[in-house]
Protein backbone atom coordinates (compact mmCIF):
# COMPACT_ATOMS: atom_id res chain seq x y z
CA UNK A 1 0.00 0.00 0.00
CA UNK A 2 1.21 3.63 -0.91
CA UNK A 3 0.65 4.68 2.26
CA UNK A 4 2.61 2.15 3.80
CA UNK A 5 5.67 2.74 1.87
CA UNK A 6 5.55 6.55 2.05
CA UNK A 7 5.72 5.78 5.94
CA UNK A 8 8.53 3.88 5.31
CA UNK A 9 10.81 6.22 3.36
CA UNK A 10 9.90 8.86 5.90
CA UNK A 11 11.30 6.69 8.93
CA UNK A 12 14.25 5.33 7.17
CA UNK A 13 15.11 7.80 4.47
CA UNK A 14 17.99 9.51 5.29
CA UNK A 15 18.72 12.27 2.62
CA UNK A 16 19.20 15.41 2.91
CA UNK A 17 15.39 16.56 2.74
CA UNK A 18 14.84 14.26 5.80
CA UNK A 19 16.93 16.63 8.09
CA UNK A 20 14.72 19.47 7.58
CA UNK A 21 12.76 20.77 9.82
CA UNK A 22 8.96 20.12 9.80
CA UNK A 23 8.54 23.36 10.35
CA UNK A 24 10.30 24.67 7.57
CA UNK A 25 8.80 22.28 5.22
CA UNK A 26 5.23 23.35 6.19
CA UNK A 27 6.40 26.66 5.43
CA UNK A 28 7.53 25.67 2.37
CA UNK A 29 4.10 24.35 1.71
CA UNK A 30 2.11 27.58 2.73
CA UNK A 31 4.33 29.17 0.10
CA UNK A 32 3.03 26.79 -2.67
CA UNK A 33 -0.74 26.99 -1.75
CA UNK A 34 0.05 30.94 -1.48
CA UNK A 35 1.68 30.79 -5.16
CA UNK A 36 -1.63 29.13 -5.98
CA UNK A 37 -3.78 32.27 -5.29
CA UNK A 38 -0.74 35.18 -6.12
CA UNK A 39 0.97 33.34 -8.98
CA UNK A 40 -0.85 32.37 -12.92
CA UNK A 41 2.57 32.37 -14.46
CA UNK A 42 3.22 29.18 -16.43
CA UNK A 43 7.12 29.61 -15.94
CA UNK A 44 6.77 29.98 -12.10
CA UNK A 45 5.29 26.56 -11.61
CA UNK A 46 7.27 24.94 -14.84
CA UNK A 47 10.33 26.29 -12.69
CA UNK A 48 9.06 25.19 -9.66
CA UNK A 49 8.52 21.69 -10.42
CA UNK A 50 12.03 21.64 -12.36
CA UNK A 51 13.16 22.53 -8.72
CA UNK A 52 10.71 19.67 -6.98
CA UNK A 53 12.18 17.04 -9.35
CA UNK A 54 15.51 17.88 -8.66
CA UNK A 55 15.28 17.72 -4.65
CA UNK A 56 13.31 13.99 -5.83
CA UNK A 57 16.73 12.77 -7.45
CA UNK A 58 19.07 13.81 -4.81
CA UNK A 59 17.18 13.20 -2.06
CA UNK A 60 17.10 9.29 -1.94
CA UNK A 61 13.84 8.98 -2.70
CA UNK A 62 11.81 6.27 -5.22
CA UNK A 63 11.81 9.01 -8.22
CA UNK A 64 9.72 6.87 -10.55
CA UNK A 65 6.53 6.27 -7.76
CA UNK A 66 6.51 9.37 -6.25
CA UNK A 67 6.33 10.89 -10.14
CA UNK A 68 3.57 8.51 -10.73
CA UNK A 69 1.78 9.37 -7.62
CA UNK A 70 2.36 13.37 -8.16
CA UNK A 71 0.12 12.73 -11.74
CA UNK A 72 -2.65 11.04 -10.14
CA UNK A 73 -4.94 14.34 -9.89
CA UNK A 74 -4.48 14.79 -13.79
CA UNK A 75 -7.09 11.86 -14.33
CA UNK A 76 -9.57 14.11 -12.79
CA UNK A 77 -7.98 16.64 -14.64
CA UNK A 78 -8.66 15.14 -17.41
CA UNK A 79 -12.41 14.91 -16.85
CA UNK A 80 -12.23 18.42 -17.19
CA UNK A 81 -10.28 19.00 -20.15
CA UNK A 82 -12.22 16.41 -21.87
CA UNK A 83 -15.46 19.06 -21.30
CA UNK A 84 -13.24 21.97 -22.21
CA UNK A 85 -14.10 23.77 -26.08
CA UNK A 86 -11.00 24.89 -27.93
CA UNK A 87 -8.68 22.98 -25.79
CA UNK A 88 -4.85 24.18 -26.55
CA UNK A 89 -1.96 21.84 -25.56
CA UNK A 90 -0.72 24.83 -23.70
CA UNK A 91 -3.26 24.76 -21.66
CA UNK A 92 -3.22 21.27 -21.06
CA UNK A 93 -0.04 21.60 -20.20
CA UNK A 94 -0.24 24.85 -18.23
CA UNK A 95 -2.65 22.92 -15.79
CA UNK A 96 -1.02 19.69 -15.92
CA UNK A 97 2.33 21.24 -14.66
CA UNK A 98 0.45 23.28 -11.84
CA UNK A 99 -1.54 20.46 -10.35
CA UNK A 100 1.71 18.07 -10.42
CA UNK A 101 3.87 20.87 -9.02
CA UNK A 102 1.92 21.13 -5.88
CA UNK A 103 1.05 17.64 -5.33
CA UNK A 104 4.87 16.64 -6.06
CA UNK A 105 5.37 19.09 -3.11
CA UNK A 106 3.07 17.76 -0.62
CA UNK A 107 4.51 14.01 -1.67
CA UNK A 108 7.89 15.46 -1.17
CA UNK A 109 7.16 16.49 2.89
CA UNK A 110 5.17 13.49 3.43
CA UNK A 111 8.08 10.52 1.78
CA UNK A 112 10.64 12.68 4.21
CA UNK A 113 8.68 13.35 7.75
CA UNK A 114 6.76 11.09 9.82
CA UNK A 115 3.26 11.96 10.08
CA UNK A 116 3.27 11.92 13.81
CA UNK A 117 6.13 14.63 13.07
CA UNK A 118 4.40 16.69 11.02
CA UNK A 119 1.25 16.80 13.19
CA UNK A 120 3.04 18.01 15.80
CA UNK A 121 4.54 20.70 13.71
CA UNK A 122 1.17 21.69 12.92
CA UNK A 123 -0.06 23.98 15.63
CA UNK A 124 -2.87 25.59 14.63
CA UNK A 125 -4.97 22.09 15.12
CA UNK A 126 -7.44 21.35 17.18
CA UNK A 127 -6.03 18.57 19.39
CA UNK A 128 -9.11 16.71 19.14
CA UNK A 129 -8.64 16.90 14.68
CA UNK A 130 -4.66 16.18 15.71
CA UNK A 131 -5.80 13.38 18.08
CA UNK A 132 -8.00 11.54 15.12
CA UNK A 133 -5.27 12.05 12.53
CA UNK A 134 -3.27 10.27 14.76
CA UNK A 135 -5.69 7.63 14.86
CA UNK A 136 -6.55 7.39 11.53
CA UNK A 137 -3.05 7.42 11.09
CA UNK A 138 -1.99 4.35 13.35
CA UNK A 139 -5.34 2.67 12.29
CA UNK A 140 -4.18 2.30 8.33
CA UNK A 141 -1.48 0.02 9.07
CA UNK A 142 -4.06 -2.37 11.43
CA UNK A 143 -6.53 -2.40 8.65
CA UNK A 144 -4.24 -2.71 5.50
CA UNK A 145 -3.01 -5.82 7.60
CA UNK A 146 -6.39 -7.05 8.10
CA UNK A 147 -7.31 -6.07 4.76
CA UNK A 148 -4.00 -7.92 3.05
CA UNK A 149 -4.95 -11.44 5.23
CA UNK A 150 -8.65 -11.23 4.09
CA UNK A 151 -7.40 -10.65 0.31
CA UNK A 152 -5.14 -13.58 0.70
CA UNK A 153 -7.51 -15.85 2.34
CA UNK A 154 -10.13 -14.63 -0.45
CA UNK A 155 -7.73 -15.59 -3.71
CA UNK A 156 -6.12 -18.67 -1.37
CA UNK A 157 -10.35 -20.19 -1.16
CA UNK A 158 -10.47 -19.73 -4.80
CA UNK A 159 -12.53 -16.25 -5.29
CA UNK A 160 -14.61 -16.14 -7.70
CA UNK A 161 -13.73 -13.16 -10.43
CA UNK A 162 -15.82 -10.61 -12.79
CA UNK A 163 -17.56 -13.89 -14.93
CA UNK A 164 -19.93 -14.68 -11.48
CA UNK A 165 -21.12 -11.34 -10.70
CA UNK A 166 -23.35 -12.24 -8.07
CA UNK A 167 -21.14 -13.94 -6.18
CA UNK A 168 -18.55 -11.92 -6.39
CA UNK A 169 -20.60 -9.17 -5.20
CA UNK A 170 -21.73 -11.48 -2.56
CA UNK A 171 -17.97 -12.35 -1.89
CA UNK A 172 -16.23 -8.96 -1.92
CA UNK A 173 -19.31 -7.95 0.76
CA UNK A 174 -18.52 -10.76 2.73
CA UNK A 175 -14.57 -9.62 2.69
CA UNK A 176 -15.04 -5.86 3.39
CA UNK A 177 -17.58 -6.75 6.13
CA UNK A 178 -14.67 -8.79 8.20
CA UNK A 179 -12.67 -5.68 7.51
CA UNK A 180 -15.21 -3.64 8.51
CA UNK A 181 -15.89 -5.96 11.72
CA UNK A 182 -12.21 -5.45 12.48
CA UNK A 183 -12.50 -1.72 12.56
CA UNK A 184 -15.86 -1.43 14.88
CA UNK A 185 -13.81 -4.14 17.17
CA UNK A 186 -10.19 -2.21 17.11
CA UNK A 187 -12.00 1.20 17.50
CA UNK A 188 -13.83 0.15 20.84
CA UNK A 189 -10.82 -1.57 21.94
CA UNK A 190 -9.06 1.94 21.36
CA UNK A 191 -11.48 3.67 22.95
CA UNK A 192 -11.51 1.40 26.04
CA UNK A 193 -7.44 2.42 25.78
CA UNK A 194 -7.39 5.82 25.66
CA UNK A 195 -10.93 6.15 28.40
CA UNK A 196 -8.41 3.94 31.05
CA UNK A 197 -5.40 6.07 29.99
CA UNK A 198 -7.65 9.33 30.75
CA UNK A 199 -7.98 10.79 27.32
CA UNK A 200 -8.17 14.77 27.75
CA UNK A 201 -8.74 15.38 23.51
CA UNK A 202 -4.97 15.56 23.70
CA UNK A 203 -2.52 12.88 21.90
CA UNK A 204 1.21 14.39 23.43
CA UNK A 205 3.50 13.86 19.73
CA UNK B 1 -16.71 5.18 -6.20
CA UNK B 2 -18.68 8.31 -7.78
CA UNK B 3 -16.63 10.95 -5.71
CA UNK B 4 -13.76 12.71 -7.26
CA UNK B 5 -10.79 14.27 -5.52
CA UNK B 6 -10.55 17.68 -6.94
CA UNK B 7 -7.02 18.81 -6.71
CA UNK B 8 -5.36 21.99 -6.00
CA UNK B 9 -4.50 24.54 -8.88
CA UNK B 10 -7.88 23.93 -11.01
CA UNK B 11 -10.36 25.66 -8.35
CA UNK B 12 -10.22 29.50 -7.58
CA UNK B 13 -9.33 30.69 -3.82
CA UNK B 14 -13.00 32.13 -3.24
CA UNK B 15 -14.50 28.31 -3.62
CA UNK B 16 -11.81 26.02 -1.79
CA UNK B 17 -11.94 29.16 0.97
CA UNK B 18 -15.45 28.74 1.44
CA UNK B 19 -15.37 24.82 1.78
CA UNK B 20 -12.85 25.58 4.57
CA UNK B 21 -15.19 27.56 6.02
CA UNK B 22 -18.35 25.73 5.73
CA UNK B 23 -16.06 22.57 7.07
CA UNK B 24 -14.36 24.90 10.07
CA UNK B 25 -18.28 25.21 11.49
CA UNK B 26 -19.02 21.65 11.24
CA UNK B 27 -15.94 21.19 13.06
CA UNK B 28 -17.06 23.69 15.60
CA UNK B 29 -19.72 21.94 16.40
CA UNK B 30 -18.38 18.14 16.03
CA UNK B 31 -15.74 20.11 18.86
CA UNK B 32 -18.44 20.24 21.39
CA UNK B 33 -19.81 16.84 20.42
CA UNK B 34 -16.60 15.13 21.07
CA UNK B 35 -14.71 17.26 23.44
CA UNK B 36 -16.64 15.22 26.52
CA UNK B 37 -15.19 11.21 27.32
CA UNK B 38 -18.24 9.69 26.59
CA UNK B 39 -18.08 10.42 23.41
CA UNK B 40 -14.92 8.58 22.88
CA UNK B 41 -16.16 5.44 21.56
CA UNK B 42 -17.51 7.67 18.18
CA UNK B 43 -14.28 9.20 18.05
CA UNK B 44 -12.30 6.36 17.93
CA UNK B 45 -14.83 4.74 15.41
CA UNK B 46 -14.36 7.90 13.30
CA UNK B 47 -10.92 7.76 13.79
CA UNK B 48 -10.91 4.09 12.64
CA UNK B 49 -13.37 4.18 9.65
CA UNK B 50 -10.83 7.39 8.10
CA UNK B 51 -8.61 4.11 8.13
CA UNK B 52 -10.97 2.27 6.49
CA UNK B 53 -12.02 4.97 3.95
CA UNK B 54 -8.41 5.32 3.00
CA UNK B 55 -7.34 1.75 2.70
CA UNK B 56 -10.13 0.56 0.46
CA UNK B 57 -9.45 4.00 -1.72
CA UNK B 58 -6.21 2.21 -2.65
CA UNK B 59 -7.96 -0.68 -4.30
CA UNK B 60 -8.42 -0.06 -7.62
CA UNK B 61 -11.12 -1.44 -9.76
CA UNK B 62 -11.29 -0.29 -13.19
CA UNK B 63 -9.08 2.18 -15.07
CA UNK B 64 -10.37 5.04 -14.86
CA UNK B 65 -9.15 5.56 -11.61
CA UNK B 66 -12.47 4.11 -10.05
CA UNK B 67 -12.09 3.02 -6.31
CA UNK B 68 -14.27 1.88 -3.37
CA UNK B 69 -14.33 4.99 -0.71
CA UNK B 70 -17.68 3.52 1.43
CA UNK B 71 -18.15 6.66 3.07
CA UNK B 72 -22.11 5.82 2.37
CA UNK B 73 -21.28 2.67 4.67
CA UNK B 74 -19.46 4.61 7.37
CA UNK B 75 -22.57 6.83 7.18
CA UNK B 76 -24.53 4.03 7.48
CA UNK B 77 -22.86 1.46 10.05
CA UNK B 78 -20.96 4.27 12.24
CA UNK B 79 -23.51 7.18 12.34
CA UNK B 80 -23.80 10.57 10.72
CA UNK B 81 -21.26 12.32 13.37
CA UNK B 82 -18.50 9.78 13.59
CA UNK B 83 -18.87 9.60 9.78
CA UNK B 84 -18.73 13.39 8.83
CA UNK B 85 -15.40 13.60 11.16
CA UNK B 86 -13.89 10.13 9.35
CA UNK B 87 -14.81 11.85 6.06
CA UNK B 88 -12.49 14.71 7.04
CA UNK B 89 -9.68 12.82 8.86
CA UNK B 90 -9.37 10.46 5.55
CA UNK B 91 -9.62 13.87 3.18
CA UNK B 92 -6.77 14.93 5.07
CA UNK B 93 -4.53 12.18 5.25
CA UNK B 94 -5.40 11.31 1.24
CA UNK B 95 -4.63 15.05 0.32
CA UNK B 96 -1.02 14.42 2.26
CA UNK B 97 -1.03 11.20 -0.27
CA UNK B 98 -1.58 13.32 -3.54
CA UNK B 99 -4.69 11.84 -3.73
CA UNK B 100 -6.85 14.81 -3.97
CA UNK B 101 -5.64 18.65 -2.77
CA UNK B 102 -4.09 20.54 0.41
CA UNK B 103 -6.48 23.43 -0.48
CA UNK B 104 -9.60 21.63 -1.42
CA UNK B 105 -9.55 19.56 1.56
CA UNK B 106 -12.99 21.32 2.90
CA UNK B 107 -14.92 20.94 -0.37
CA UNK B 108 -13.50 17.32 -0.75
CA UNK B 109 -14.50 16.76 3.10
CA UNK B 110 -18.10 18.57 2.02
CA UNK B 111 -18.42 15.85 -1.04
CA UNK B 112 -17.75 12.98 0.37
CA UNK B 113 -19.66 14.00 3.64
CA UNK B 114 -23.12 14.71 2.25
CA UNK B 115 -22.46 10.96 0.45
CA UNK B 116 -22.17 9.47 4.15
CA UNK B 117 -24.99 11.73 5.51
CA UNK B 118 -27.74 11.32 3.10
CA UNK B 119 -26.85 7.58 3.10
CA UNK B 120 -27.03 7.40 7.05
CA UNK B 121 -30.02 10.14 6.61
CA UNK B 122 -32.00 7.55 3.72
CA UNK B 123 -31.19 4.11 5.03
CA UNK B 124 -32.41 5.04 8.97
CA UNK B 125 -35.51 6.53 7.09
CA UNK B 126 -36.50 3.50 5.16
CA UNK B 127 -36.32 1.28 8.55
CA UNK B 128 -39.57 -0.25 7.10
CA UNK B 129 -38.29 -1.96 4.47
CA UNK B 130 -37.00 -5.73 5.51
CA UNK B 131 -34.35 -5.97 2.81
CA UNK B 132 -31.14 -4.82 4.90
CA UNK B 133 -29.29 -5.16 1.66
CA UNK B 134 -31.84 -3.13 -0.66
CA UNK B 135 -32.17 -0.49 1.89
CA UNK B 136 -28.19 0.01 1.63
CA UNK B 137 -28.48 -0.30 -2.32
CA UNK B 138 -30.34 2.31 -2.32
CA UNK B 139 -29.18 4.89 -0.18
CA UNK B 140 -25.71 4.18 -1.40
CA UNK B 141 -26.91 5.17 -4.86
CA UNK B 142 -28.87 7.80 -3.61
CA UNK B 143 -26.38 9.16 -1.21
CA UNK B 144 -23.31 8.77 -4.71
CA UNK B 145 -25.78 10.60 -7.04
CA UNK B 146 -26.52 13.67 -4.57
CA UNK B 147 -22.51 13.79 -3.86
CA UNK B 148 -21.78 13.63 -7.66
CA UNK B 149 -24.22 16.29 -8.20
CA UNK B 150 -22.59 18.38 -5.69
CA UNK B 151 -19.25 17.46 -7.28
CA UNK B 152 -20.12 18.85 -10.42
CA UNK B 153 -21.66 21.96 -9.11
CA UNK B 154 -18.39 22.75 -7.35
CA UNK B 155 -16.99 22.16 -10.63
CA UNK B 156 -19.09 23.91 -12.96
CA UNK B 157 -18.96 27.23 -10.76
CA UNK B 158 -15.05 26.60 -10.28
CA UNK B 159 -14.39 26.63 -14.22
CA UNK B 160 -16.44 29.51 -15.36
CA UNK B 161 -12.48 31.40 -15.39
CA UNK B 162 -10.92 28.62 -17.09
CA UNK B 163 -10.18 30.46 -19.79
CA UNK B 164 -9.20 33.71 -18.01
CA UNK B 165 -7.02 31.62 -15.53
CA UNK B 166 -5.13 29.89 -18.88
CA UNK B 167 -4.76 33.67 -20.32
CA UNK B 168 -3.09 34.97 -17.07
CA UNK B 169 -0.44 31.69 -17.46
CA UNK B 170 0.71 32.21 -20.63
CA UNK B 171 2.56 34.86 -19.77
CA UNK B 172 5.74 35.25 -21.98
CA UNK B 173 5.21 32.25 -23.37
CA UNK B 174 4.40 31.37 -27.05
CA UNK B 175 1.36 29.51 -27.59
CA UNK B 176 0.46 26.68 -29.62
CA UNK B 177 -3.29 26.69 -30.98
CA UNK B 178 -4.82 23.52 -31.06
CA UNK B 179 -7.68 24.67 -33.81
CA UNK B 180 -5.15 27.51 -34.90
CA UNK B 181 -6.40 26.11 -38.80
CA UNK B 182 -9.40 26.66 -38.12
CA UNK B 183 -9.37 30.00 -36.64
CA UNK B 184 -10.85 32.19 -39.46
CA UNK B 185 -13.37 29.82 -40.25
CA UNK B 186 -14.54 29.87 -36.47
CA UNK B 187 -14.37 33.58 -36.10
CA UNK B 188 -16.68 34.20 -39.30
CA UNK B 189 -19.64 31.74 -38.18
CA UNK B 190 -18.89 32.43 -34.41
CA UNK B 191 -18.25 29.09 -33.12
CA UNK B 192 -14.50 30.35 -32.22
CA UNK B 193 -16.96 31.88 -29.18
CA UNK B 194 -16.99 30.43 -25.87
CA UNK B 195 -13.22 28.76 -26.30
CA UNK B 196 -11.57 27.70 -23.42
CA UNK B 197 -14.34 27.52 -21.36
CA UNK B 198 -16.27 24.60 -19.83
CA UNK B 199 -19.06 22.87 -21.46
CA UNK B 200 -21.46 21.79 -18.98
CA UNK B 201 -23.54 19.54 -20.78
CA UNK B 202 -20.50 18.09 -21.63
CA UNK B 203 -19.20 17.98 -18.06
CA UNK B 204 -22.23 16.91 -16.61
CA UNK B 205 -22.17 14.04 -19.27
CA UNK B 206 -18.91 12.77 -18.23
CA UNK B 207 -19.34 13.14 -14.34
CA UNK B 208 -22.99 11.18 -14.32
CA UNK B 209 -22.26 8.98 -17.04
CA UNK B 210 -19.04 7.82 -15.56
CA UNK B 211 -20.73 8.38 -12.15
CA UNK B 212 -23.39 5.93 -12.30
CA UNK B 213 -21.28 3.21 -13.34
CA UNK B 214 -19.25 3.86 -9.31
CA UNK B 215 -23.02 4.31 -8.15
CA UNK B 216 -23.93 0.66 -9.13
CA UNK B 217 -20.48 -0.93 -8.25
CA UNK B 218 -20.37 0.58 -4.97
CA UNK B 219 -24.17 0.16 -4.00
CA UNK B 220 -23.72 -3.22 -4.41
CA UNK B 221 -20.69 -3.79 -2.38
CA UNK B 222 -22.03 -1.70 0.13
CA UNK B 223 -25.57 -3.79 0.11
CA UNK B 224 -23.31 -6.91 0.28
CA UNK B 225 -21.73 -5.66 2.99
CA UNK B 226 -24.29 -4.53 5.26
CA UNK B 227 -26.12 -8.17 4.43
CA UNK B 228 -23.22 -9.69 6.08
CA UNK B 229 -23.29 -7.32 9.09
CA UNK B 230 -27.19 -7.45 9.58
CA UNK B 231 -26.26 -11.30 9.40
CA UNK B 232 -22.86 -11.12 11.84
CA UNK B 233 -23.62 -7.86 13.78
CA UNK B 234 -26.90 -7.27 13.97
CA UNK B 235 -26.74 -4.83 16.89
CA UNK B 236 -25.65 -2.39 14.00
CA UNK B 237 -28.84 -2.31 12.03
CA UNK B 238 -31.08 -2.14 15.60
CA UNK B 239 -34.07 -0.87 13.44
CA UNK B 240 -34.11 -3.51 11.07
CA UNK B 241 -36.70 -6.26 12.20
Amino acid sequence: MFFEDLDYWATTGRGWLHRVPAQVKLLWLGGVVASLVLVYEFVFYAALYLLLISFLLTARLPVRRLLAASAYPLIFLALVFLSVRGLTPFAVLYFAVRVSAVALSVLLIVATTPLPRLLAAVRFLPKFMAAGLFLSYRAIFILAAVARDVRTAYRLRGAPGWRRPRRFVSNTGRAVGHVVLAALERSENAAAALRVRGFDGRIHL
Amino acid sequence: MAHLHLPDGVLPFYLWAAGYVVVAVGLLLLWFKFRRARNLPVFARAGFFAALMVVAMSFYVAPLGYHPNLAALAGIVAGPAAALLACLFANVILALLGHGGVTVVGLNTLTLGVEALVASVLFGSAAFMKATWLRAFGATVLALAAATALAFAVVAVGTRDFGQIVERGRGGVIEFQLLERNEPAERESGSGAGRGEVSLARLAALFFGLGAVGWALEGAVTAAVCAYLRKTAPRLFPRAT
